[in-house]
């Protein structure tokens, strides 16, 4: 069963900027109407159950398309079905079976404690109080929340933070949850709780999940599905299966030596910039592993090693060289 | 006094790019204006010139009433109190103890050139109002500009030293606003309402020595009557109290510090 | 459903905005007291004045007190009750209207109720301690009730309709503060010192008049059915007028999106 259907969804923001003057000053009163397509023209599906990225680069339109999913903008054009609900036009009948967490857009009141704050989200979603207790309870032991439930949030670490939140955001038994940047301004270790828990609420709930992010990490880990979208377009929509096969296979290794060795390049290494003793190496990992690449080398020359995946960026980059060919 | 002459000026650039903020004072203080004078037209009975109330003309008292809005709109207390209290709050002072300035008087220039800016679209629309409403000032002369100028100036420089040697206790206490309150209720009540004369007779010597009389009702006298024995008197008083607070001021500020440096903030 | 449950919501929102005042409690009386102390302060202006002239079209110190009392009552439910309404610029700039279009309750009531200002429950006290001053009918004391409701709604409502303006262009409060602030100080005077125009305007535009001159001369000076009614209709109008200009602004609604090119 589908519980998203989205057919040739467009967004326009509109701005009316004032025109600058050949000098470089600005007119006073003279404007110029100016019209940025956040989203144009998408369509896809999302199945119940299902775990869903939507990742790209910063102004993408993954934001946009998440608060047209919510009912929080409305549509320039096209259509949405979320659980059967137009959100624009249903959107109360809508939030009653939908929870989001919005990164940097915090729902808890941080002068009182996240207990307090889910009693109030109970009142919010018209949850019964003895309902409200049973599933305050179940919630804080899957997530872990107990021993600081009751302090005021405005003390929590940013980890314990973003549980709490994602708590007040299922009190009211979602069937899907939204998540708009959840990692983002999040250390590791609190990057990789979310991760989890983002998994835990998935499988032992059965919440169909769709997120956002512009970090690779984040769907490695969590998603089955990616949708990825630039320049308010989809540019591709896969599993993360084959994802993983053709974009995410690379890294890329920055190496220091402490002496002037010539890296040579063989199947699946290559090396992609060299200045001195600073290698920039790429390493097809289907072909080749990082053992081999370790091998050109003696280790006792080795200063210093990073290895990173291939940004969003240039996968993106890839996937447009792709379609070209 | 060169770099204090800088962050006049550049507080002054700053405040200029908020025309929306200025647009609704200009509204806020038009209104006032018009309902205070409807007010007083009533109060005197509609006959215009003749009635005197306590010496006052309603010419007069509509011209003391314009330059007491004028006082009061230019000098926004409790964002004063606030901007010499918030660093101290914030333990930010600390950092602001080696710079090759003087705090205190850091924010006494910055305050100033907030303050000169609504004086800039303040004035004019006071006179514009007087004119409109009541037509030219009887027995005025171009020689009083310059002396109203500097009443005005000193009284809002003496009313921006006030209110932030209010907000430096902010050293000893948790929130110093509600002191700045205090303050501001009797600059309105004994200053902008109504001039001293309006008071019982055992009370008037009181407010002509308070600084209320150098922040409010000495130039708005001035404005209503002019004359130079007046303005004498006037100036003198804003001059000794401008003196004082800011000596208190530096002494507080002094004080204060000393307490950062040995608690760390 | 519906209105039952934004009446829970209401509530909730009550109880934990007091909640979140009072654990500072000094602070928590400091601002009701400095309120009351504020209003008091007035009382004396009139004082002087009415010692100048015993009335002013027929309202004298009583009277102007009760105008008084109506205004401080109306801004004070407007505040502790839907004090949010203030913030509706900042939640409309920054984006953060997101958290409250998530959820399944009028957005306007939720964003209103979402916020007190505890000082306006010194506002609210002051009604009666007036009352009392200028020794009002007992029953004055419990029809002031649905009169300073009734202020609060107009007050609150004519603010939001004209803060809507913020979803189109840049800066729009600074009109609804005007508009907020001629209503606010206008409504403080006997009615008879403003001119035809001034008062047309009154009535219509910036309903001062609906506000506390109505109210004062009919529910309580000279009661008038016709009158009562009128001002419910006009009060109820304006809460509508509230609701669909918000309404049609949300769908300007941009979410913080290219913030930069609006501030």
């Amino acid at each position: 069963m589908n519980v998203i259907e989205v057919k040739n969804l467009r967004k326009e923001f509109i701005t009316n900027k004032r025109v600058i003057k050949p000098n470089g000053k600005k007119y006073l009163f003279k404007r110029q109407k100016q019209i940025k397509n956040a989203v144009n023209d998408i369509s896809f599906e999302v199945e119940e159950g299902e775990t869903l990225a939507f990742i790209g680069p910063n102004g993408a339109g993954k934001s946009t398309t998440i608060k047209m999913l919510t009912g929080i903008l409305y549509p320039t054009g096209g259509e949405i079905k979320v659980l059967g609900f137009n959100p624009s036009k249903e959107r109360v009948k809508l939030s009653y079976q939908i929870g989001s967490v919005f990164g940097q857009k915090e729902q808890l009141w941080v002068h009182l404690s996240p207990y307090e704050n889910f009693k109030f989200f109970g009142s919010i979603y018209d949850i019964e109080k003895t309902k409200l207790s049973e599933r305050i309870e179940e919630l804080s032991t899957i997530f872990e929340i107990k021993e600081y439930m009751h302090q005021p949030v405005k003390s929590l670490s940013l980890g314990q933070r973003i549980k709490c939140e994602i708590v007040a955001s299922l009190l009211h038994n979602p069937k899907m949850l939204f998540f708009d940047e959840p990692t983002i301004g999040l250390d590791p270790i609190a990057k990789e709780t979310l991760r989890k828990l983002i998994k835990k609420i998935n499988k032992e709930l059965g919440t169909t999940i769709f997120f956002t992010s512009h970090d690779v990490g984040d769907i490695e880990e969590v998603c089955k599905r990616v949708i990825i979208i630039n320049n308010g377009k989809i540019v591709l929509d896969d599993s993360m299966k084959n994802l993983k096969y053709h974009y995410l296979n690379k890294k890329i290794v920055d190496v220091n030596l402490k002496k002037n060795v010539k890296i040579k390049e063989k199947d699946g290494i290559k090396v992609l910039k060299a200045k001195d003793t600073l290698y920039k190496i790429e390493v097809d990992m289907n072909k080749t592993t990082i053992d081999e690449l370790m091998s050109l080398f003696s280790t006792e020359d080795l200063q210093d090693i990073s290895i990173s995946s291939t940004p969003l960026e240039d996968i993106i980059k890839d996937i447009y060289r792709g379609k070209d060919e | 006094m060169n770099k204090y002459l800088n962050i006049y000026a550049t507080s002054f650039k700053q405040e200029s790019k908020t025309y929306a903020n200025s647009l609704t004072s200009v509204v806020s203080f038009v209104v006032i204006i018009y309902i205070f004078q409807q007010l007083w037209r009533f109060i005197y009975g509609g006959n215009g010139g003749g009635t005197l109330i306590n010496g006052y003309t309603i010419n007069m008292m509509i011209w003391y009433m314009i330059m007491a809005e004028v006082l009061m709109y230019s000098v926004n207390a409790r964002g004063v109190t606030r901007a010499f209290g918030n660093d101290i709050k914030s333990g930010k002072i600390a950092y602001q103890l080696n710079k090759p300035y003087n705090y205190y008087m850091y924010q006494v220039f910055s305050q100033l050139g907030e303050i000169m800016w609504k004086l800039v679209f303040l004035v004019p629309t006071g006179i514009i109002m007087g004119l409109v409403l009541l037509g030219p000032i009887q027995n005025f002369s171009v020689i009083y500009v310059l002396p109203l100028a500097i009443s005005l100036l000193l009284a809002v420089v003496l009313t921006a030293v006030i209110y932030g040697t209010v907000g430096l206790l902010t050293f000893w206490i948790e929130e110093a606003t509600p002191f700045t309150w205090i303050v501001q209720k009797f600059q309105m009540l004994f200053g902008l309402f109504f001039p001293p004369e309006f008071f019982p007779t055992w009370l008037q010597p009181i407010i002509n020595y308070s600084p209320v009389y150098a922040m409010m009702s000495g130039p708005c006298k001035l404005m209503a009557s002019f004359s130079w024995d007046l303005f004498l008197n006037v100036s003198i008083s804003q001059i000794v109290y401008v003196a004082f607070f800011i000596s208190l001021g530096l002494l507080i500020y002094k004080l204060g510090t000393k307490k950062v440096n040995v608690n760390g903030g | 459903m519906g209105v039952k449950n934004n009446f829970k919501l209401i509530f909730s929102y009550y109880k934990l905005n007091i909640k979140k005042e009072w654990k500072y409690k000094p602070s928590f009386f400091m601002q009701i007291a400095m309120m009351i102390l504020n209003d008091l302060f007035f009382i004396i202006q009139w004082y002087i004045i009415f010692n100048l002239v015993d009335n002013i079209g027929g309202y004298g110190f009583n009277e102007t007190m009760l105008l008084w009392a109506i205004a401080a009552g109306g801004f004070g439910v407007s505040h502790a009750f839907f004090g949010g309404a203030w913030n509706i610029k900042d939640i409309v700039y920054e984006g953060k209207l997101d958290v409250y279009l998530t959820q399944p309750k009028n957005v306007l009531l939720n964003v209103a109720c979402s916020a007190t200002d505890v000082s306006a429950i010194g506002d609210i006290f002051y009604v009666y301690v007036v009352l009392f001053l200028i020794n009002a009918h007992w029953y004055w004391f419990l029809v002031i009730i649905p009169v300073i409701i009734m202020a609060g709604l107009i007050y609150v409502s004519v603010y939001v309709t004209f803060v809507s303006l913020c979803f189109y262009i840049k800066r729009g409060d600074a009109v609804a503060k005007s508009v907020e602030g001629t209503m606010n100080k206008a409504a403080n005077y006997p009615p008879a010192i403003y001119n035809f125009v001034v008062r047309g305007l009154f009535f219509t535009l910036i309903p001062t008049f609906f506000y506390t001159f109505i109210p004062a001369q009919y529910f309580f000076l000279t009661p008038n059915v016709w009158w009562i009614l009128i001002s419910v209709v006009v009060t109820v109008l304006w809460v509508v007028l509230a609701f669909v200009s918000f309404k049609m602004g949300l769908k300007k609604y941009n979410s913080g999106n290219l913030m930069g090119g609006r501030l």
